[in-house]
C-alpha cells in the first residue's frame, strides 16, 4: 500500500481545501473568492486544534475589523482625511495590542481587515456587502480547512498535551539532579545550559499545545485553568532553577553536604516527587498528599566561613524551600487534573503575577512603522497612483503588521518569495489558465499548484516563502466566476509587488534600523539602563515601592530586565557574524546567559530588599550598603554609555573591595551587638547579603563576557 | 528638436521610462551600498538608510537623463 509522508499529506490537505473553497465560492458567484483561499492558507497548521484555534481568532478578528470599518465609513462618508485618520489610529491600536502577549492574531486580523474593508467599501457602492462577503468567505475557508483536517489524516494536539507535560517534568527533574550534584564541573555546566534551553522550549510548546488542545476537546477546555496552573508552576520552577544555576559558583568553595546535612535526602525526596508527578500524569499512581521538606543548615559547620559564604548557603536553603513548595503544588495540580480525590489546596505562596501596565518602546516602534507604511502608501495612492493603486494602503500595511510581530524577519526576504510567486503565477495565468474549461480542469490545476507550494516549502522556517508564494498566486491569478485575462493586469501586479516591497523595506527603517546588531545594542543599553534604575529604586532612604504602586518607569524596567535577555537571545540568532569580525557566536550566547543570570539576581535582591527595614544590622550598615548601591549604579551607568567601557579586572577589584569592606563592617557590628541581635535578624541579613553578593558576581560575569566582544564593529553605521 | 519620452513596450504592455530609470537607480544604489559596506566606508555616514535613498534618487536622475531619457 502506498504510504505518504506527513509533508505530502499536509500538502494534499491544503490543496484539497483550496480547491473546495474555490468550488463553493465560484458556484455561489461570490465576490473576491480569493479572500476564502487566503483564510485557508493562513489557518493550515499541522493539527486540527491549532487550525481551529487560529481560525476562531481569525473569524472574530474579521468580524470586529469589518464592523469597525463600517462604523468609520458611516461616520465619515465624505471626509477622506478624517476617515483615513480614524482607520490609521485603529490600525495603530491593533498593532500595539497584537505585539502584546494575548490574542495576538485576533488583533492583527482585526487591524488589517478593517483596512481592507474600509478601502474596498469606500470604493464600492455597497460597503456592507463587502464586509459581509469578507466575513462569509473567511468563515468558509476556516470551516472547509477544519473539516478537511478532521476527516483526512487527522492529527490532534490533545494526545500531545500529556506527552509534552511529561517531557517537561522529566527535563525539570534532570535539571534539579544536575544542580544538586555537588561534583558539578565545567562539563555538567554545559549539560545544565542544554537542559535549561530544552526547558524553555518545552514550556513554549506546552503553551501552544494547550491552546490547540483546548479548542479540540471539551474536557480539556473544562480543565484549562488547571493546565494553565501547571504551566504557571513550571514557569516558576524554571525561574527558580535558572536563578540557582547562576548561583552555583557562589557555593563552589563550600561542601554543601556538610552545611546542609540532609541534602542527599532532600534530593532523593524531590526526585521521588517528580517521579510521582510523572506517574500521576500518566494516570498510573493514585494521589498521596505530599509533605513539606524541612531544610536545615548546620551552623556549626559554617563557623569558619566568611559571612558572604554563609549567605550563599542560606540562599541555597531558600531556593530548596521554594522548589519544595512549587513541586508540592505541581503534584497537587496534576492530581486534580487526573481527578484523584477532591480539589487540593495550593501550597505555593508565590503570588500570581499582577497585571502591570507600562508602555513598551518595542511595541511603540512597531506602531510607528505600521502607521508610516499606511500614510506613505496613502499619499502615494492619492498623489502618484502607481500600479497597485489601493494596494499601497491595504497590502503594504498588512505585510508591515506581519513584520511588526516578528521584527527579526528581513523584509528583503519577502522580495524573493514574491518574485518566485510572481513567476509561478505568470506561468499559470498566461500559459495554462487560458486553455482550461470547466471547474474540473481548473480545480485540478488549483490543487496541483497549491500542492506544489506546500510540498516544496514545507519546513517551518520556510513559512515566509510559502505564504509569499501563496499570496502572490492568489492576488495575481485572481480566479473569478467570469474569468478575464489581461497581461497588463499581470504586469501591473508584478510592478506593484516590486514597488510595494521596496516601500516596505524602507518603512522597516522607521523609526530605527532593523539590523540585528543595532537592535541588540539598543536592547542591551535599555537593559543596563533598567538595571541602573531598579538598583537606584532599592535605596534605603525611601521605602521600596510595591509592584502595583511603583512609578511607571520602575515597573516597566523591573519587568523589562526579566524579559530583555530573552529578546536578546532571539536577536542573537539573527546576527550576521560575517560583518562583525572579532565576535564569536559563543561569546554572544554567554553574554546573554550572564544577563539572564543578572536579571534573576536583581529580582532576588528586590525581593529581599524590604526584609531588613527594621533590622538592627541594616541600620548599622547603612553607609556600606549605600556605597555598594552607588557603586553598582555607577557601573550600570557606564555600561549604558559604552558597553565596552569597563575593564573586567578593575570592575572585579572594585566590587570585591566593596564586598570585603561590607563583610568587615558586619564583623564589627556583630561584635558590638552580640547580645541584642536575634537569630532571625542574622538569617534575614544573610538572605540580603547573599542577594547583594549574587548581584556583584553577576555584574563581574557580564562585564567579563562583554569584554570578549569587539563592540566597535557593532556600533559602526552600515547600510 | 524637443525630446518626447517614449514608453517601453514589453508584450504589448507600455512601461513608463521613469519606472525603468527608478529600477535601475535602486539597483545601482544597492550595489553602491554593498560596496560601501564591503570597504567599511559606510561608517563615515551619520544615517546610511537616508544616504541610500539619496543615492537611489541621484542614480535615478542620472539614468533618467543619460540612459533611459525620461
Amino acid at each position: 500500500m502506498l504510504s505518504l509522508s506527513t509533508r505530502a499529506k499536509e500538502a494534499i490537505k491544503t490543496g484539497l481545501a483550496v480547491t473546495i473553497v474555490y468550488w463553493v465560492a465560484l458556484s455561489f458567484d461570490w465576490l473576491n473568492p480569493h479572500w476564502a483561499v487566503i483564510a485557508v492558507a493562513m489557518v493550515s497548521l499541522p493539527t486540527a486544534g491549532q487550525s481551529l484555534n487560529k481560525g476562531v481568532l481569525r473569524l472574530l478578528g474579521t468580524i470586529i475589523g469589518a464592523a469597525a470599518a463600517l462604523l468609520f465609513l458611516a461616520l465619515f462618508p465624505q471626509e477622506r482625511w478624517a476617515f483615513m485618520a480614524c482607520v490609521s489610529v485603529y490600525v495603530g491600536a491593533c498593532t500595539y495590542l497584537m505585539t502584546g502577549r494575548k490574542r495576538q492574531y485576533f488583533w492583527q486580523v482585526s487591524g488589517f481587515v478593517c483596512l481592507i474593508v474600509a478601502v474596498a467599501g469606500a470604493g464600492s457602492e455597497a460597503p456592507f456587502t463587502q464586509a459581509a462577503v469578507r466575513v462569509l468567505e473567511t468563515g468558509l475557508g476556516i470551516v472547509v480547512y477544519t473539516l478537511v483536517s478532521i476527516f483526512l489524516w487527522p492529527q490532534t494536539s490533545a494526545s500531545a498535551l500529556q506527552g509534552v507535560s511529561r517531557e517537561l517534568m522529566s527535563t525539570q527533574r534532570k535539571l534539579l539532579n544536575v544542580i544538586l550534584n555537588p561534583t558539578a564541573d565545567g562539563e555538567e555546566k554545559g549539560i545544565l545550559g542544554g537542559l535549561s534551553a530544552q526547558q524553555i522550549q518545552l514550556i513554549g510548546r506546552l503553551e501552544q499545545v494547550l491552546q490547540a488542545a483546548a479548542s479540540e476537546r471539551y474536557e480539556i477546555q473544562q480543565a484549562r485553568q488547571l493546565w494553565e496552573r501547571l504551566l504557571h508552576l513550571s514557569t516558576e520552577l524554571m525561574e527558580a532553577f535558572d536563578g540557582w544555576r547562576e548561583g552555583l559558583q557562589d557555593t563552589q568553595s563550600i561542601d554543601l553536604r556538610k552545611s546542609i546535612p540532609n541534602l542527599d535526602k532532600i534530593g532523593a525526596l524531590l526526585d521521588r516527587r517528580f517521579k510521582q508527578i510523572d506517574a500521576t500524569l500518566e494516570g498510573t499512581t493514585p494521589y498521596a498528599a505530599p509533605t513539606a521538606i524541612e531544610v536545615t543548615v548546620d551552623e556549626a559547620k559554617l563557623s569558619g566561613r566568611s559571612h558572604l559564604e554563609r549567605a550563599a548557603v542560606f540562599a541555597d536553603k531558600t531556593r530548596l524551600e521554594r522548589v519544595d513548595r512549587l513541586t508540592r503544588s505541581l503534584l497537587d495540580c496534576v492530581a486534580d487534573l487526573q481527578d484523584f480525590g477532591s480539589r487540593t489546596v495550593p501550597h505555593d505562596s508565590e503570588p500570581a503575577a499582577r497585571s502591570e501596565w507600562a508602555v513598551d518602546p518595542d511595541r511603540i516602534q512597531a506602531v510607528v512603522m505600521v502607521m508610516a507604511s499606511f500614510w506613505i502608501g496613502f499619499v502615494l495612492w492619492v498623489y502618484v497612483n502607481p500600479p497597485g493603486h489601493a494596494g499601497f494602503v491595504t497590502v503594504v500595511p498588512t505585510v508591515a503588521m506581519a513584520i511588526a510581530i516578528t521584527p527579526q524577519l528581513k523584509a528583503s526576504s519577502l522580495l524573493y518569495a514574491f518574485a518566485f510567486g510572481s513567476i509561478l503565477a505568470g506561468i499559470v495565468y498566461v500559459l495554462i489558465m487560458p486553455h482550461l474549461s470547466g471547474f474540473l480542469e481548473l480545480g485540478l490545476m488549483i490543487f496541483c499548484v497549491w500542492f506544489l507550494i506546500y510540498f516544496v516549502f514545507w519546513k517551518p522556517q520556510q513559512i515566509v516563502t510559502r505564504l509569499g508564494c501563496a499570496v502572490a498566486i492568489v492576488v495575481m491569478v485572481k480566479i473569478e466566476s467570469e474569468q478575464t485575462y489581461s497581461f497588463a493586469g499581470y504586469a501591473n501586479s508584478v510592478a506593484f509587488i516590486l514597488l510595494g516591497t521596496v516601500l516596505l523595506i524602507a518603512c522597516t527603517y522607521i523609526p530605527v534600523s532593523p539590523r540585528p546588531e543595532k537592535a541588540f545594542l539598543r536592547l542591551l543599553a535599555r537593559y543596563f539602563r533598567g538595571c541602573e534604575l531598579v538598583v537606584s529604586s532599592m535605596a534605603y532612604e525611601a521605602p521600596l515601592p510595591d509592584v502595583g504602586t511603583a512609578p511607571w518607569n520602575v515597573t516597566y524596567h523591573r519587568r523589562g530586565i526579566m524579559e530583555l535577555p530573552r529578546k536578546l537571545a532571539v536577536w542573537s540568532r539573527f546576527l550576521d557574524y560575517r560583518v562583525l569580525p572579532g565576535t564569536a557566536a559563543d561569546h554572544v550566547q554567554k553574554l546573554v546567559v550572564s544577563l539572564q543570570g543578572l536579571a534573576y539576581r536583581l529580582k532576588e535582591a528586590i525581593e529581599v530588599r524590604n526584609l531588613q527595614e527594621s533590622s538592627l544590622l541594616r541600620i548599622e550598615l547603612a553607609d556600606e550598603l549605600h556605597d555598594w548601591r552607588v557603586g553598582i549604579e555607577e557601573t550600570f551607568h557606564r555600561l549604558v554609555e559604552n558597553v565596552d567601557g569597563l575593564s573586567p579586572s578593575e570592575t572585579r577589584q572594585r566590587l570585591e573591595t566593596t564586598l570585603a569592606s561590607l563583610e568587615e563592617r558586619i564583623n564589627e557590628s556583630l561584635e558590638v551587638h552580640k547580645g541584642s541581635i536575634t537569630n532571625r535578624d542574622v538569617a534575614t541579613f544573610y538572605d540580603i547579603l547573599g542577594a547583594y553578593r549574587g548581584v556583584s558576581h553577576a555584574i563581574i560575569d557580564c562585564v567579563g563576557h562583554a569584554d570578549s566582544i569587539d563592540w566597535g564593529k557593532w556600533q559602526e553605521p552600515r547600510f | 528638436m524637443q525630446y518626447i519620452p517614449a514608453e517601453f513596450a514589453i508584450g504589448g504592455v507600455y512601461i513608463p521610462p521613469l519606472f525603468i530609470a527608478g529600477i535601475l537607480g535602486v539597483v545601482a544604489a544597492s550595489v553602491t551600498a554593498r560596496l560601501f559596506n564591503r570597504y567599511r566606508l559606510s561608517r563615515f555616514f551619520f544615517y546610511p538608510p537616508l544616504v541610500f535613498v539619496a543615492l537611489a534618487v541621484i542614480f535615478t536622475g542620472l539614468f533618467g537623463t543619460f540612459v533611459v531619457q525620461v
